[in-house]
Parts: structure tokens; C-alpha cells; sequence
């Protein structure tokens, strides 16, 4: 009876684990609390900002203590996970913002669902998030695969949609009516190529552009954009150098930029590119290099600044500060990110940093005269905005005809000490005539 | 009706059946004896369409075999069981004895002819049940009932005999020498000396991979070449 | 383009798939396990040199040192969970437990050193000219690094005790126990010897390329590719194979249209496989993994054999009924969350009947159901109003016959090969959706419209969970009857005993194929399920690793069951989003959970069945004593 018995407890056992695991699961999956320091209470019904008059409707998403909740899928691993650093940049501001009191009256509380980048997890994020959860707003959802799954949800329900971190190509289209529920704070992908290309055409004198790109929506971008621009700027694409994101035999790719003949190469794509710059130089290129905004610092910028013609010969442009900066802006970030996290990379954190004190001024504005927060009153707050700078957001524009948001960039270039600002933040190709007046 | 011819299987240099040659006609059980490793195995390995012959011709009723499929095979009308017995223990009795009338395509009898196998084989009470509820020896029934249900000219059976009881044993060299009255011929593959002396007509023996006697029972019983060839000495 | 130049190239970084495959290829002759863990090891052994030399200032040598002693410690120690604490379990229940080891290893190395890209320096960075080819002093040291640990460990395996120790356990370890071999300790030096080597791998790497988790697996995954083409469990194989793999690479990169890159290396090795079922070094007799036999338990669960067979229908309504009352029973997830979990285990079904009956792998089957979501978005953008079920059809008829094409190709392959083979579906479905950017949106995707079904366009999530209910339900029943019927005998009895189905008339290798056509199909209905619930898809969105986490669902559910396909993937399904909201916590706790799960119950849930049902079965039998061979049918 030897089977009876191991077959009896083990099924006990079995059972239960399974239901300590449903248990878990039950209490996981209810609204707990993510990682903040500030407990703040969880009920949805009327908000009741201070200095209000008369009595206003209920807002999803604003507690009757005027804590508004956010929400945001993050992939919190996997190769996206890099960038779980902007929701720590993010929730680093809230906290000073909560810790002082909040503005006129309204907290925040920013809710984090890892997807792991997985459009079947996505989609149930943003279902917890909107009806669960009941969140005021998406805030930095990250992904564009993940936003991709979830667009049509969003649009439907017109879901208040905050700076996604995502391919803009996938929410806005220049020229067409912006959705109202959406505000970006990324430029299109395509727009940072014209201006970096049209540059290197006009101000460098380049003829000869080779591209290198990864096969996915951000490098088919650069791709794309060379190649439209290539007739009317008077150059000649003499490589197209496609890569896939899971290639780790890059050498090959570097090789063929230097055989190629090209006075400057843009590198749009992101994995791996330090090694092809590499195998380009060794091979002996000594071209421009036209660079995406990965190489502005840290890992990336450390694997190339040394290379033979790199310093001085490197272009990129940003639509953002940087950490490097000096600018007083970025005093408040440098200190407080410094102090909560000494090992951590700044590159992301001051996005989400950006983009959280974008929120707040907005939030202060639209409640500056007393009357209670609505996303309509957000929003109308946001289309007022003309060439505004906070943090390290510069220039940015809220109109009827693009909620894009950052329409301007600089061009730097590489020297010893570092990236050196060669011009102003200036628009990018076909975005002035969206700023507004 | 059988007729193997010349046939080597030879694995690198090692040359595990060597020439050998074998005729069994139809209605016959003849038995195929030798020492371990003497190249039974490889031999209806070969015949079975297993193993690929390096030389000779196998055919049967004058069709070619060597080179074929087991499936061809058996479609050309060879059936045979395994030295382990290989139920299918996903399927009750029944449906193992009718799988082969359906991989051949003739499953319209099937029920009835699944019946009257059993009923001959006396395993008809087993017929609802999965392989791992039967007793060893009834399993073998129910593995030679597959091999003879699609009504095979020749039957080859592996080492049907071990692990039998001898009740058991008796019974399946009855089961044998009644396919041999229904015209069907056996080549019974077995260690069991009495088994094969029971139920043969002819005895072949296999050593190192080459035909070393052939004849009635009685006389392969006392060839002493043969029993040297067991023994490993030669005896008086 | 230099052809010395693309060479050298190729031979560095095949240098590198060799050693990473060595160390998989050590533990899996000797334990039949495949070490899914070892990117994650040679990550942390990366990790830990960079940190050493970058923070601490210790010398190269020194921290590479360290560096070997931690690789080897933590394969150690994954090897000491597999022996002593599941020693139950088959080697494909210890592989996915690797697996689940990896998905914990890489959070604590997020943990303890940084989640950014890192670098270990060069050793020789000067630059040798040859013509035009620039030679690094750093590949040339790589190469020599994996020439040394490659011959060593051929000395190892080939020519002394201890490897010959090794290679007795993988024959068969209860001879070699006969033969004095101390398993224990064997098994031991096994892990830590590989893990070394991982550690080896991962510091070269590190320096060669970058310190990444990602890139770690990519590699891992592109070596099994190498080692497949080399040939699976032999030295020379893996030299071979890795050296082919990096040159090819190489060349078509430096020559070709990098658009397909990945297709046309895979047409290689499918070339090569054809040829060659084995790799090119390769011997049959060095596989052992395959079939129903060293990698899988056989199912206990047997075909049900009638369908008014009271249990088995009372089992069957009250799924049907939980399934139709779900919208209707609070729980915490929102209801999107359950057309998600049906649309999965639709897949795992299939994937499930396949490796359960055929027990084979496939890697492709992400793959085919991006397939089945592209068809369901394209019908119904191109043929507007067309009704759901036409586009199921569609979808399933048309990954049935890709299925059919691929498992006609890869006939005489098996084990490792067959699945690297089916590996080739995904790389050549995502570059073709890639590039055919028309038609499939490019590397955005396509949005997938709401289902129509009677002229209705379904747009409510309850709308949508019923369709897929009802569909998944339609499904069931039917996987039920093939089984039951004369293609699902054909199929256990090559489950069971495929000597003797071969010997009873059945074309084993036809019915090879016609499972894989089959499953395909059940893929690309399921993948239509899917991408109607998620109403996108995109060329990334289900590849390998989803592969791998729907093979995880089958296993943990028990291969070849339908109830287990469902168990499976609500384990993958659920678990992930109940602890979504753990920032950071999800892929440690998942990958403990694996681990837990086969602690408790080896086998999954047919295990679990069979021994339920054996004691239900020996308390009847306790009860109603018969003689044998009694009629009491025992189902």
C-alpha cells in the first residue's frame, strides 16, 4: 500500500499548493500598493481640492483627498528593462512633490504594472489599470510593442494618455488631427533623422551616407527618412546596412561601413551599435559618424569616445538636456536622483524625472485659479503651452493640429570633454509650422 | 513461401549474419536456434525490414522484401512480435489486436475478426482491458494475436517463450502448430530447447552469424557440432 | 569585402558559440540535461569579473579567476538542486527547472551588480594587418582561449577516468553505479567543470562584445544552433558547427541582403540536417534524448474510451460549465485576462497532442501563431465583414499546410535537430513580416479588427471571451475525437511503442508529419484567437522566448492532455500577472515557482492524475475483489 499512501499525501500536498498559490494570487493581484514611500488612501469618489466653490463632479482617478492616480506598464525585465530607470526618475519627483505637500492640494500616486513587454500581458495592464484600478491617467506607459496592443482600447475609451514611451508613428500622424486623450513628449523618430541628415548634407558638406539600422520599427525609421530625403538633399545612400536586434556577430555590419566609401554613417539602431562602430574604425574607416540619442552617455558613449576619429567627428541630436548639462534645470534632478540613487544610470531617470514635472506644472496651472482638476482642464492647460522648458524639456508646444509636444532639437557634436552643443534647440524639418502662435 | 538467400548484414567490419540462407514453406514452423549472439536478431531484424541487408535476397511467395518498409512489409504479408513485448498500453486489448487491419486499410471487419482471434487465442475475456492489467504470458497472446490478425503468410516470433510458465509454454506450441494447420508458417526464434522441439517441424541453427546445421528436431537435438557450438567444447 | 577579413570574423565569434555550446554539451552526455541556466551563469561570472576589475581594481587575471570560481559554484550548486532535491524527475522536467534557475539567476545579478551594459577590457588590443584585413590581438586570444578549453576538454572527456566516468552515467546510470561510478560526485565535478566553462565563455564575451543578459541568451541559443549544425554531444561537432555557424554568418552579412540573414542561415542548416540528420559530425548513437523514451514521462492518461463513459463527461460539463460562468464568479483579474488564458491553451493544446504523442519538440510554434494573428488582422482588413469563423478556417488550413511542408522537410529528424529545425519557422515568419511591410504593417504590425460572427461585429470584452470560449470549447471536443479516433491510435501506438507500430503497418514517419500539420494548424487557430484578443500583431510579438514559455505550459501541465494544456498555461498565464504588480520581483518568483512545482508534484499534472486515479482505483479494487482476468474494464 506503499503507492496508496505517497499517491494520498501527495495529492494533499498538491492541493495544498495550489491553493496557497491562488491565495497569493488573489492577494497579489488586488491594488497593492507599488514601491513608494507615501501611503496615501485608495478611494475613488469626488475630489475635494481646497480652495473649490461649489461642489464638483466625481473624476476618475482623483481621490476625494485630491490624490490623483497614474498609471504605466514598465517592463520591469527582459531586454526592455532598461528602462525601468524612467519610472524611478519619475517616481523620484512625485515623491518631492508629494513629500512638500503636493500642489493646491492634489498628490500623486504612480502605479507600475510590469508587462515584461508581452502584448498579452499588456493588455490585461491596461484593463487593470482603467477599470481597476481606475487610474486618472496613463503615465509612460513604455513599449511600443505593447502600446501597439493596446491603441485601440486607448482610443476607444479615450484613455488620458500621458507621454508614452513608444514610437509616436503608432499614435500620431503630422498633418492628421491629433487624438485628443493623447500628449507625446517624443519627437517622431523620423524628424530627428531629416534634421541630423539634413545637417550633415548642408552644414558638414557630406555626399556619400551609408545607414546603418536595426530591422525593426525605430531603424526602419532612419532607414526610411535617409532614403526620402536622399534626392532632395543631394546625397547618395551608398550602404543600406541592416541588422537584426538578436544579431551578436556585428563585426560584419562595421566591416561593410568601411568598405562602403561613405564620408558620414548614421547609426540608427541601438544594440550592438558600439561594436559595429568599432569593426568600421578598426577596418579603417574614417568617416563622419551621425549617431542616435543611445550614444549621448553612459555604456554607449564609454565604448566609442576613445576610437580612433570618433572625437570630432560625431554628430547627434537631442530633443532633451542631458545630465551633462549645466543647465540650472536639471539642479533639482542631479541632486535628489544623486541621493536616492547613487549606482543608478541618470540617462532615463531624467526623462521620467521631465516628464513627471511636466505633469505637475501642468496640474498647478490648471488648478492655479481654484477651480477643481479635469482632464479637460489638463488638457486645455497643455494646448496653451507654447516653447515651454521645465526640467529638461525644452521648447515644447501643445497645439490643436500636434500634441507631439517636443518639436525642437540641437545638433552636438564629440569632443574631448564630452558632447559640445553646436546650435540652439531649433525645430525640427516640417514641425515649425505646428508650433502655434 | 519464405525464402531468404545468401543474406549478410554486415555493421563496419563486423559481419553479424555471414551468407546465410533459409527456406521455410508454407504450413511449416521451423525454428531458428543459436548461441547468444549468433545474428538471430539481426536475421528477422533484416527480414522485418529493421535493419538493411549489406548482400541477398529475402522474398516472400516470390515477392522481393529485402529493402522494403516494415509497413510493405507486412502489407506483403510477414507479421512479427518482439523479444519485449511491445503492447501499446494507451489502448485496451481490442483495440491493439485491430490497429494493424486498420493501418492496412481493411478495418471494415475488424470488429469480427479482432473476435475470432481471441477466441483463438483464448484471450476473448481480456478484450476491454489496457496491457498493464494483464499477467506477462497473457500479454504475449494478445502481442501474436496483433502479428497474426491481418492473416499474414509467415509468422515470426521472437522469443515468444520467455518468461512463460510451461502451462504457458504448451499452449502457445499449440497456438503455433495450429497456425501451421491453417497454412500459415512460423519461424519461431526461441532459446527454450524444448519449446522448439515441441513445436517444429524443421530447426535451423544460427552460430556466428553463419548457417551452421539444419533438419527435423531430433537430429539438430544430437548433431554434436551444434551442441559444441552451445557448449563451447566438443562432447563424445 | 575581404573574404580573409569576413573569415577571421566568423571564425572569433564561432570560436565563442563553441565554447558556450561545450558546456551545455559536458552536462547534457553526461545527465541528459539541457542547461538552459548557462547564459545566466556565464552572465554572472561576466558581471562579476567587470565589477571586480571596474570597481574593486582588482587585476585581469585575478578577478577572472574569481570570476570562474563564482560560475562554477553557481552551476554547482543548480546541479546539487537537480540531483539531491528532484532527483525524481526526467532531464526534461531538470531542463525546464534550468530554466526557471536562469529566470532567478538574472534578477539577483540585476540585484547585485547593475541592470546597464557593461564591459570587460581587452586584454590585447592591437591590431595586426594582413592586406586589408585588420586581425585583433583580442579575437586571435579568444580563439586560443577556445582552442585550449575545447582540447582540454576533449583530453577530459576522451582520455581519462573521470571522463570516462562521465560518459558511462549518460549510457545508463544504473550500470554505471554497477561499475563503481560515484554518481554523486560525478554529477558534481560535471556541473562545476561546464559551468566553468560557461563562466569561461561569458568573461570573453564580455569582452569581446558586452556584459548582457540578453546577449548572453541570444548566444546561448544561436551555440544549440552550432551545435545542432556540428553535430549535438560531440566535441568535434561543436568546433565544426560553431566555426560553420560564425563564418556563415559572416559572409552573408558581409555579401548579402541582411534582410533575410537569418532565413538564409537557416536554410543552411536545414540543408545540412537533410543531409546529414545528425549534424555533420554527429552519431546517432550520442542522442539519447528523443521520443517518448529518455526526455519524456509517457502519459498516464490513456485514451478515454467512450464518450458516454459517465466520469469522463461529468469532467467535460463541468469545465464547459466553469468556462460559461466565469464572466459571472468575482476574482481578481479583469476578464480579458481568461480570453487570453483560453486563446494560450488553444496553442498549448497543440503543442501539447504534438509533444505528447509525437514527443517531439518544436520551437516554432510562436511562430505559426504569429501566423494565425496575421491571417485573422489581413482577412479582415482585406475581406471586411468576414465571418470569424471563416478566418479561423483560413488560418488553421494555412499553418496546417506550412506545417506540413516544414515537418515533410525535417522527416528524419529528431530531438535536439527537429526542434533547432522548427526554430527556423521563427526567424523566417519574422523576417518575412518584416519585410512584406504592405501587407503586414512592416516592423509595426497590423491592427487586428473585431471578430464578425453572424454579420455582428463582437466588440465587448464579454462578447470577445465567449467567442473564444465557445472556439476553444469546439477545439476541445474535437482534439478529443481525433484522439479517439483511428489517426489518434495510430498516434499513441507511436507513443507507446513505435518499433511495433512500424512493425504493425503504421507509416511512422508519415504520421510524423501529418501531427506536425496538425498541431500547426491548432497554432494558427489559436494564434487567431489571439491576435483577435490582443487586436494587434507584430512580427515580435510571440517568438522564441514565448516559444520556450508555451513548451514550460506543456510540460508543467503534462504532455499530451487536454486539461493539462489548460493547467499548463494558466500557470504561465496567471502566475505572471498576479505578480505584475511586484516591480521586479515577477521573473525571480516565476522562475521559483517552476522549481517549487516539480518539487511537489514531478510529472505535472498527469502525475498527479495517475496516482489520484491509481488510489481511487486501489480502493475499488479493495472493495470489489475478482479473480483474474475478471471483466471489471479498468479505465
Amino acid at each position: 500500500m506503499a503507492n496508496e499512501t505517497r499517491g494520498r499525501s501527495n495529492w494533499h500536498r498538491t492541493a495544498t499548493l495550489m491553493s496557497a498559490i491562488c491565495v497569493l494570487a488573489a492577494a497579489c493581484s488586488s491594488t497593492t500598493p507599488t514601491p513608494q514611500p507615501t501611503a496615501t488612501p485608495q478611494t475613488s469618489t469626488a475630489p475635494t481640492a481646497a480652495p473649490s466653490p461649489t461642489p464638483p463632479e466625481p473624476v476618475q482617478g482623483i481621490s476625494e483627498s485630491g490624490e490623483i492616480s497614474l498609471g504605466a506598464w514598465i517592463a520591469q525585465s527582459g531586454p526592455l528593462a532598461i528602462a525601468a530607470n524612467i519610472g524611478n526618475g519619475a517616481q523620484a519627483y512625485l515623491d518631492t512633490v508629494n513629500d512638500a505637500g503636493g500642489v493646491n492640494g492634489y498628490t500623486f500616486k504612480f502605479t507600475v504594472i510590469d508587462d515584461g513587454a508581452d502584448p498579452t500581458k499588456t493588455v490585461v495592464a491596461a484593463k487593470q489599470l482603467w477599470e481597476d484600478d481606475k487610474v486618472f491617467a496613463l503615465f509612460q506607459p513604455y513599449g511600443s510593442g505593447p502600446f501597439a496592443a493596446v491603441k485601440q482600447y486607448i482610443a476607444e475609451n479615450d484613455i488620458p494618455t500621458l507621454f508614452p514611451g513608444a514610437n509616436p508613428d503608432l499614435y500620431f500622424t503630422i498633418g492628421e488631427a491629433p487624438p485628443a486623450n493623447i500628449f507625446g513628449y517624443l519627437p517622431p523618430y523620423s524628424a530627428l533623422v531629416d534634421q541630423l541628415v539634413t545637417w550633415a548634407a548642408n552644414d558638414l558638406g557630406v555626399k556619400k551616407l551609408a545607414v546603418v539600422h536595426t530591422n525593426e520599427a525605430f531603424g526602419q525609421a532612419g532607414i526610411d527618412s535617409a532614403n526620402a530625403l536622399a534626392e532632395s538633399l543631394g546625397i547618395e545612400i551608398v550602404d543600406d546596412i541592416g541588422y537584426d536586434a538578436t544579431e551578436t556577430n556585428y563585426a560584419p555590419f562595421g566591416r561593410r561601413v568601411a568598405e562602403s566609401g561613405a564620408d558620414a554613417t548614421l547609426v540608427w539602431g541601438i544594440p550592438g551599435s558600439p561594436q559595429i562602430i568599432t569593426a568600421a574604425v578598426d577596418s579603417g574607416y574614417t568617416g563622419k559618424w551621425l549617431l542616435n540619442e543611445a550614444f549621448r552617455g553612459g555604456f554607449f558613449l564609454g565604448q566609442i569616445a576613445e576610437l580612433a576619429g570618433v572625437a570630432g567627428n560625431s554628430y547627434l541630436n537631442l530633443y532633451q538636456l542631458q545630465a551633462f548639462s549645466d543647465d540650472p534645470a536639471l539642479d533639482d534632478f542631479k541632486s535628489v536622483f544623486a541621493d536616492k540613487y547613487p549606482d543608478g544610470d541618470p540617462m532615463y531617470a531624467l526623462a521620467g524625472w521631465t516628464a513627471a514635472e511636466m505633469l505637475v506644472k501642468a496640474v498647478e496651472e490648471a488648478t492655479a485659479d481654484g477651480s477643481p482638476l479635469t482632464w479637460e482642464s489638463l488638457q486645455a492647460t497643455f494646448l496653451k503651452w507654447r516653447n515651454v522648458n521645465i526640467a529638461a524639456a525644452v521648447g515644447i508646444s501643445y497645439t490643436e493640429q500636434q500634441h507631439i509636444g517636443a518639436l525642437k532639437a540641437q545638433i552636438l557634436r564629440l569632443d574631448a570633454a564630452g558632447w559640445t552643443a553646436l546650435t540652439d534647440f531649433e525645430f525640427m524639418p516640417g514641425l515649425e509650422e505646428l508650433a502655434g502662435n | 513461401m519464405l525464402s531468404i538467400e545468401g543474406l549478410t548484414v554486415a555493421f563496419g567490419g563486423l559481419r553479424a549474419v555471414d551468407d546465410f540462407s533459409l527456406e521455410i514453406d508454407r504450413g511449416i514452423v521451423l525454428g531458428l536456434i543459436g548461441p547468444n549472439g549468433a545474428g538471430k536478431s539481426t536475421t528477422i531484424n533484416a527480414i522485418t525490414g529493421f535493419v538493411r541487408p549489406t548482400q541477398g535476397r529475402i522474398s516472400l511467395a516470390g515477392k522481393p522484401l529485402a529493402g522494403r518498409s516494415p509497413q510493405e512489409i507486412l502489407r506483403a504479408g510477414l507479421a512479427r512480435t518482439f523479444q519485449q513485448a511491445q503492447l501499446w498500453a494507451g489502448m485496451t486489448v481490442s483495440q491493439n489486436l485491430a490497429l494493424p487491419l486498420e493501418a492496412l486499410g481493411r478495418s471494415r471487419a475488424s470488429a469480427h475478426e479482432v473476435g475470432e482471434v481471441a477466441e483463438r487465442l483464448g484471450i476473448g475475456d481480456l478484450l476491454g482491458l489496457r496491457p498493464s492489467a494483464l499477467p506477462f504470458g497473457r500479454r504475449r497472446l494478445v502481442e501474436i494475436g496483433r502479428a497474426i490478425i491481418t492473416k499474414p503468410a509467415v509468422v515470426l516470433l521472437d522469443e515468444p517463450g520467455a518468461g512463460l510458465t510451461s502451462a504457458e509454454k504448451a499452449n502457445l506450441s499449440r497456438v503455433m502448430r495450429d497456425l501451421a494447420a491453417a497454412d500459415t508458417s512460423v519461424l519461431l526464434v526461441d532459446h527454450d530447447m524444448e519449446l522448439v522441439m515441441n513445436s517444429c517441424d524443421q530447426v535451423v541453427v544460427l552460430n556466428a552469424g553463419r548457417r551452421l546445421a539444419a533438419g527435423l528436431p531430433k537430429d539438430i537435438r544430437e548433431d554434436p557440432a551444434v551442441i559444441a557450438a552451445y557448449l563451447g567444447t566438443s562432447q563424445p | 569585402m575581404q573574404i580573409l577579413q569576413l573569415a577571421y570574423d566568423g571564425i572569433v565569434i564561432g570560436a565563442l558559440y563553441a565554447l558556450v555550446g561545450l558546456g551545455v554539451v559536458i552536462v547534457f552526455r553526461t545527465t541528459n540535461v539541457l542547461n538552459f541556466a548557462q547564459g545566466a551563469i556565464a552572465a554572472t561570472a561576466a558581471y562579476t569579473a567587470a565589477t571586480l576589475i571596474a570597481e574593486n581594481g582588482l587585476p585581469y587575471p585575478v578577478a577572472v579567476v574569481v570570476a570562474l570560481v563564482v560560475g562554477a559554484l553557481t552551476g554547482v550548486a543548480l546541479g546539487a538542486l537537480l540531483a539531491y532535491v528532484l532527483p525524481r524527475t526526467t532531464p526534461l522536467e531538470k531542463s525546464v527547472v534550468t530554466l526557471g534557475f536562469s529566470l532567478t539567476l538574472g534578477w539577483a545579478n540585476r540585484m547585485l551588480f547593475t541592470d546597464q551594459p557593461q564591459v570587460i577590457p581587452r586584454v590585447f588590443n592591437i591590431q595586426i594587418h594582413i592586406g586589408d584585413a585588420v586581425i585583433g590581438g583580442h579575437g586571435i586570444f579568444v580563439i586560443a582561449v577556445a582552442a585550449v578549453a575545447l582540447g582540454a576538454t576533449f583530453w577530459l572527456l576522451e582520455r581519462t577516468r573521470l571522463g570516462l566516468a562521465m560518459r558511462s552515467l549518460s549510457q545508463d546510470e544504473t550500470t554505471a553505479r554497477m561499475y563503481g561510478v560515484s554518481v554523486g560526485r560525478v554529477t558534481i565535478a560535471t556541473w562545476g567543470i561546464a559551468s566553468a566553462l560557461g563562466a569561461l565563455s561569458g568573461v570573453l564575451v564580455g569582452s569581446f562584445i558586452q556584459v548582457d543578459h540578453s546577449i548572453m541568451t541570444t548566444i546561448l541559443i544561436q551555440s544549440f544552433a552550432a551545435l545542432v549544425l556540428g553535430g549535438f554531444g560531440s566535441t568535434g561537432g561543436a568546433i565544426a558547427g560553431g566555426l560553420l555557424l560564425g563564418i556563415a554568418s559572416s559572409f552573408v552579412a558581409g555579401f548579402g541582403s541582411p534582410a533575410f540573414k537569418n532565413t538564409f542561415v537557416f536554410a543552411i542548416i536545414l540543408v545540412v540536417l537533410i543531409v546529414r540528420p545528425y549534424g555533420l559530425l554527429g552519431k546517432p548513437a550520442l542522442v539519447v534524448a528523443e521520443g517518448s523514451g529518455a526526455t519524456h514521462r509517457a502519459p498516464a492518461l490513456p485514451i478515454p474510451n467512450s464518450w458516454r463513459r459517465p466520469r469522463w463527461l461529468l469532467g467535460l460539463l463541468v469545465g464547459v460549465a466553469a468556462i460559461v460562468a466565469l464572466p459571472w464568479i468575482p476574482q481578481p483579474f479583469p476578464l480579458v485576462t481568461f480570453s487570453v488564458l483560453l486563446a494560450t491553451a488553444a496553442v498549448a493544446v497543440s503543442l501539447s497532442l504534438f509533444m505528447g504523442y509525437a514527443g517531439e519538440f518544436s520551437l516554432g510554434h510562436g511562430a505559426l501563431v504569429t501566423l494565425g494573428a496575421y491571417v485573422a488582422g489581413i482577412a479582415a482588413r482585406e475581406l471586411t465583414g468576414i465571418s470569424f469563423p471563416l478566418v479561423l478556417l483560413i488560418a488553421t488550413v494555412g499553418t496546417a499546410l506550412l506545417g506540413a511542408l516544414l515537418g515533410w522537410i525535417t522527416l528524419r529528424l529528431s530531438g535536439v535537430y527537429f526542434a533547432i529545425a522548427t526554430l527556423a519557422l521563427t526567424f523566417v515568419v519574422t523576417e518575412v513580416a518584416l519585410q512584406v511591410r504592405d501587407l503586414t504593417g512592416g516592423a509595426i504590425g497590423t491592427p487586428v479588427p473585431p471578430p464578425v460572427l453572424f454579420g455582428v461585429p463582437l466588440t465587448s470584452d464579454l462578447q470577445v471571451y465567449y467567442l473564444v470560449a465557445g472556439a476553444f470549447i469546439i477545439l476541445a471536443l474535437g482534439a478529443s475525437a481525433l484522439l479517439r479516433s483511428r489517426l489518434g491510435r495510430y498516434w499513441v501506438a507511436i507513443r507507446d511503442a513505435p518499433v511495433a507500430a512500424a512493425a504493425m503497418g503504421v507509416a511512422v514517419s508519415r504520421q510524423k508529419v501529418v501531427a506536425f500539420a496538425v498541431s500547426s494548424g491548432i497554432a494558427g487557430f489559436g494564434g487567431a484567437l489571439l491576435g483577435t484578443v490582443v487586436t494587434h500583431v507584430g512580427p515580435f510579438d510571440f517568438g522564441l522566448l514565448w516559444s520556450i514559455t508555451l513548451i514550460l505550459a506543456v510540460i508543467v501541465g503534462g504532455s499530451g492532455s487536454i486539461p493539462g494544456a489548460v493547467f499548463g498555461a494558466a500557470f504561465v498565464v496567471l502566475v505572471p500577472v498576479a505578480l505584475s504588480r511586484t516591480a521586479g520581483l515577477a521573473d525571480a518568483i516565476f522562475g521559483i515557482s517552476l522549481v517549487i512545482v516539480f518539487i511537489i508534484a514531478p510529472g505535472g499534472l498527469p502525475a498527479i492524475a495517475s496516482r489520484a486515479t491509481e488510489w481511487l482505483m486501489a480502493r475499488q479494487a479493495g472493495r470489489t475483489r475478482t479473480a483474474w482476468g475478471s471483466t471489471d474494464a479498468v479505465d
